[in-house]
């Protein structure tokens, strides 16, 4: 039986406690369930705020796994009851929170990890002073030593990172409303953590933060489920068609494409003709602007240059245009297509007509 | 060396007392979680910082006495395997970027070279990522700064395989590489030891 894929993250990061992490997830859930999406509240926190409890609505929220323990009870997220139920999404807040032990995971990033594992998309927040990599900065430049981290290889897992940005005055506005804390932590608060040089503080790591997370998963891209490659030829009539395609079927796949020309020794620059070579370079561009990594090969054998290049790079899709050449050239020479189909195990290979659809 | 019905004793033995000494250990944990979830009011600074501390070492002592429990079940068969198909590659891509964040605490590089066209395997895919962590953590540790943590898969005469360099020097003994060695062999998989590295060989 097939695994089913990976689910997605999206993180909501904010500077501190009351950027309107939770509400946002909340609303965005509400959202998606309107769109026939099948959302549940795998945990939310809603530390006694009047507006995020009333946000949860009629939302489905998966009942939480309790431990007793000499009179007081403890509450987790029951991660196999969320597995179980097998929502298409599920909010799941306090990335950094520790469980109780006895939970089957430590860390509730591991029960997330573990819902994306079983193919669940998941919802989820983090303040930034939870991060692993800040946990000296934050020590250092405000004096309070945040115990509970998440390792930042989870947060560059995210597919998306949201940063909730708010000013430090509105901010201690909204505690100062008992919006964040009980009032009778407010004070406390405003003198300690809340002040206006922490909360400037955090709000800029929070900004540098996603901007470098999202550069991280970038730079961390290992073989996706499909890599597809648009294989380009120097002038065939429907190759910005073939372009588009590729574009689009990587764009569905959630896939890296490339576009791979592969330039034999009667095409290089002194020999090929100026039209041609002028369309080459439209066409090339054309890629570069959809998203696609060009890549030129010198080789003799196209067919084979494509094999391989697919195989070290692997890609798992190939997309090429139908041959323009004569039935009697592709008997005599081969055809790229043809041969391509029958090299190697393991990729398809799409042919595509000059019909822009 | 033991035979083998003094060995499952051991084994049993060994898996009995750890049991035990850990539920012992959330007597000890329950109570610091809750004191640090603040049920019984805020804490100061210096509280907190005990406290924390507490649980730190209780956690380390935690993680410590599950990886003898889980070697201690393998050893007498008890460990639950669950078998399926499996990529490989996936499970590899899945531990990436743990491996990548291990070896970069060493001030080296993690990297993978995946043969895109290995058949599945059959394993357990939880036991085999956890063996798989446990491997690339081991190579971490003993990576030098700039130099690069290799995982990589591959098929040749004798079927699938997955390697891990470099390797845990020997002459240190490691709980984590006995215990990757035991979810690999749980599984009916093949651990081989070399001076490059370790690979495992799937059935």
């Amino acid at each position: 039986m097939r695994r089913p894929d990976r689910g997605r993250l999206k993180l909501y990061v904010g500077s501190a406690a009351g950027t309107g992490k939770t509400y946002r997830m909340l609303h965005e859930a509400h959202d998606l369930r309107r769109r026939g999406v099948d959302v549940v509240v795998g945990y939310v926190e809603t530390h006694g705020r009047a507006e995020t409890a009333a946000q949860v609505g009629d939302l489905e929220v998966v009942p939480r796994r309790c431990v007793a323990y000499r009179g007081v009870t403890l509450e987790e997220m029951d991660v196999d009851a969320v597995i179980a139920r097998r929502p298409q999404v599920a909010l799941v807040d306090e990335l950094a929170h520790t469980n109780v032990p006895g939970a089957p995971n430590g860390k509730r990033w591991q029960d997330v990890l573990r819902l994306l594992d079983e193919g669940i998309d998941v919802v989820s927040a983090v303040n930034v002073q939870h991060l692993e990599s800040l946990n000296d900065v934050v020590a250092r430049m405000l004096g309070v030593t945040v115990r509970e981290t998440v390792p930042d290889w989870v947060v560059a897992q995210a597919d998306q990172v949201v940063n909730l940005d708010i000013s430090a005055e509105d901010l201690r506005q909204r505690l100062r409303e008992g919006k964040i804390y009980h009032p009778d932590r407010v004070q406390t608060a405003l003198a300690n953590f809340f002040t206006d040089e922490n909360l400037s503080t955090l709000r800029e790591l929070a900004l540098r933060e996603v901007a470098s997370a999202v550069d991280r998963s970038r730079e961390n891209v290992v073989p996706s489920v499909e890599r597809v490659m648009a294989c380009l030829s120097s002038d065939p009539p429907l190759t910005r068609v073939l372009l588009r395609k590729a574009s689009r079927i990587a764009g569905r796949l959630n896939g890296d494409w490339y576009c791979v020309y592969v330039q034999t020794p009667g095409e290089r620059a002194d020999r090929i003709d100026g039209t041609i070579q002028r369309r080459l370079v439209d066409n090339i561009q054309l890629a570069q602007s959809l998203g696609a990594e060009v890549v030129k090969l010198e080789a003799l054998d196209v067919a084979a240059a494509l094999a391989r290049f697919a195989a070290e790079r692997g890609v798992t899709l190939a997309i090429v245009g139908r041959s323009q050449r004569s039935w009697w050239h592709r008997l005599r020479h081969g055809s790229v297509v043809d041969r391509l189909a029958a090299g190697r195990t393991g990729l398809d290979v799409l042919v595509v007509s000059a019909v822009d659809a | 060396m033991m035979d083998d019905a003094l060995a499952q004793t051991f084994a049993q033995t060994l898996a009995t007392t750890v049991r035990a000494a850990l539920d012992r250990l959330d007597e000890v944990r329950l109570p610091l979680h809750i004191l640090l979830d603040a049920r019984f009011g805020e804490l100061n600074e210096n509280q907190e910082e005990l406290l924390g501390a507490a649980r730190d070492a209780a956690d380390a002592i935690d993680g410590a006495l599950r990886q003898l429990a889980e070697i201690a079940d393998a050893a007498r068969g008890a460990l639950p395997v669950r078998r399926e198909a499996v990529h490989v590659n996936d499970v590899v891509r899945a531990v990436l970027p743990l491996a990548q964040a291990a070896a970069a605490r060493r001030g080296a590089r993690a990297a993978a070279s995946l043969d895109p066209m290995l058949p599945r395997v059959s394993a357990d895919r939880a036991r085999l990522a956890e063996a798989l962590a446990l491997l690339a953590e081991g190579a971490a540790a003993h990576a030098d700064a700039g130099a690069t943590l290799s995982i990589e898969t591959g098929r040749d005469a004798d079927g699938v395989w997955l390697s891990v360099a470099p390797a845990p020097r020997p002459d240190v003994p490691s709980a984590a590489a006995v215990l990757a060695a035991s979810l690999v062999e749980a599984q009916r998989a093949r651990i081989e030891w070399t001076a490059e590295g370790v690979r495992v060989r799937f059935a």
